[in-house]
């Protein structure tokens, strides 16, 4: 453990920020927005409207 | 060479296979015209796969980012920036190389036989356009460019993703009579950087990816961090290049092992003669020697 830690601190940081942030966005709903705009048909997204 | 030895050689591009087929599961979108609904749509998978493709069971993280940011009530994606965070912090581009369904289709289609192109003019300019897509069309113009509606545009899906077009508007097209009533000029557009990018990928090494790519830009800011890493073993590298010659990415990986654009493909660990090349996961290694 602290051989990872000295050799990949920065990486485990950032995962640790990572995973704050994301559950922050669960916390905001945002998976919903995200369930919300790709459950339909997104006509820009495939070049349509 | 036998069977095994075969799907060893090949085990890349199986992982890629599946993985795409996993995420690509919902066969009846396919046959309906029609795409997933269920909660899967909820958690975004870690490479480039459209979300409006018919077999798509979860979410692309660039067209979520776009969808969060364009919409009313925020302007920063918590969730999605802490997936990609969470994806790029273990693993960086290895996402890339192994489980992008749009990386698998540049791959295939390189294998075609033609003429080769290594050393792409200006190509070491060329790879900062990625950064500039993603500045410009996933995050500049969704949260600047906003309708009457006050929503924005996903710009990057809109105007550029050719993952987009493949997977999802000419299988939907194709099988949903009323989509093709109202395809326009927007889908003439698209096919036309679609089929640029195919042709370009029979003769360039992954081009979108390289040069065009946001997800892969973002992706390659973690590759020096990530817990999946390259490393030398100065006392083992000769220095003989082998390993450059090998990466189509282009790398000199002896100098840059954990390079932006390194998509851990492991090319350069199998032509290594002196076994110089590990990775993080590699277990019995002195750390003392290792840049």
């Amino acid at each position: 453990m602290p051989d990872l830690l000295r050799r990949s601190g920065a990486g485990l940081l950032l995962l640790a920020v990572g995973i704050s942030f994301l559950l922050y966005g669960v916390h905001r709903q945002e998976h919903v927005m995200v369930a919300n705009k790709s459950t339909i048909i997104c006509l820009e997204c495939i070049g349509i409207g | 060479m036998n069977l095994w030895t075969k799907l060893r050689k090949n085990t890349r591009l199986w992982v890629q296979v599946a993985f795409t087929a996993l995420t690509n599961g919902y066969l009846l979108g396919f046959a309906k015209g029609k795409i997933y609904q269920g909660p899967g749509k909820q958690v975004c998978v870690p490479g480039l796969n459209c979300y409006s493709c018919p077999g798509a069971v979860g979410s692309c993280p660039i067209g979520s980012l776009q969808a969060v940011i364009g919409g009313k009530d925020f302007r920063f994606s918590f969730y999605v920036i802490g997936f990609l965070m969470i994806v790029g912090s273990l693993a960086g581009r290895f996402v890339c190389g192994w489980l992008c369904p749009f990386g698998l289709v540049q791959d295939l289609l390189h294998k075609l036989p033609s003429k080769k192109i290594k050393n792409v003019p200006f190509d070491k300019y060329l790879r900062y356009l990625k950064y500039v897509v993603l500045t410009v069309f996933v995050f500049g113009m969704p949260l600047l460019l906003r309708g009457a509606s006050g929503y924005g545009s996903p710009w990057f899906c809109k105007l550029i993703c050719p993952s987009g077009t493949l997977l999802g508007g000419i299988p939907l097209v194709a099988a949903n009579p009323s989509l093709q009533k109202i395809v326009g000029v927007l889908f003439g557009w698209k096919m036309a950087v679609l089929i640029t990018i195919v042709v370009l990928s029979v003769l360039i090494y992954r081009p979108f990816c390289k040069y065009l790519c946001p997800l892969g830009a973002i992706y390659g800011l973690f590759n020096r961090f990530s817990l999946y890493r390259y490393e030398i073993d100065a006392h083992k590298c000769t220095g003989c290049g082998l390993c450059h010659k090998a990466c189509e990415m282009n790398v000199k990986v002896c100098e840059t092992p954990n390079s932006a654009e390194c998509i851990r493909c492991g090319k350069c660990i199998e032509v290594c003669p002196t076994g110089a090349i590990q990775t993080t996961l590699s277990s019995s290694r002195s750390s003392a020697n290792m840049k």
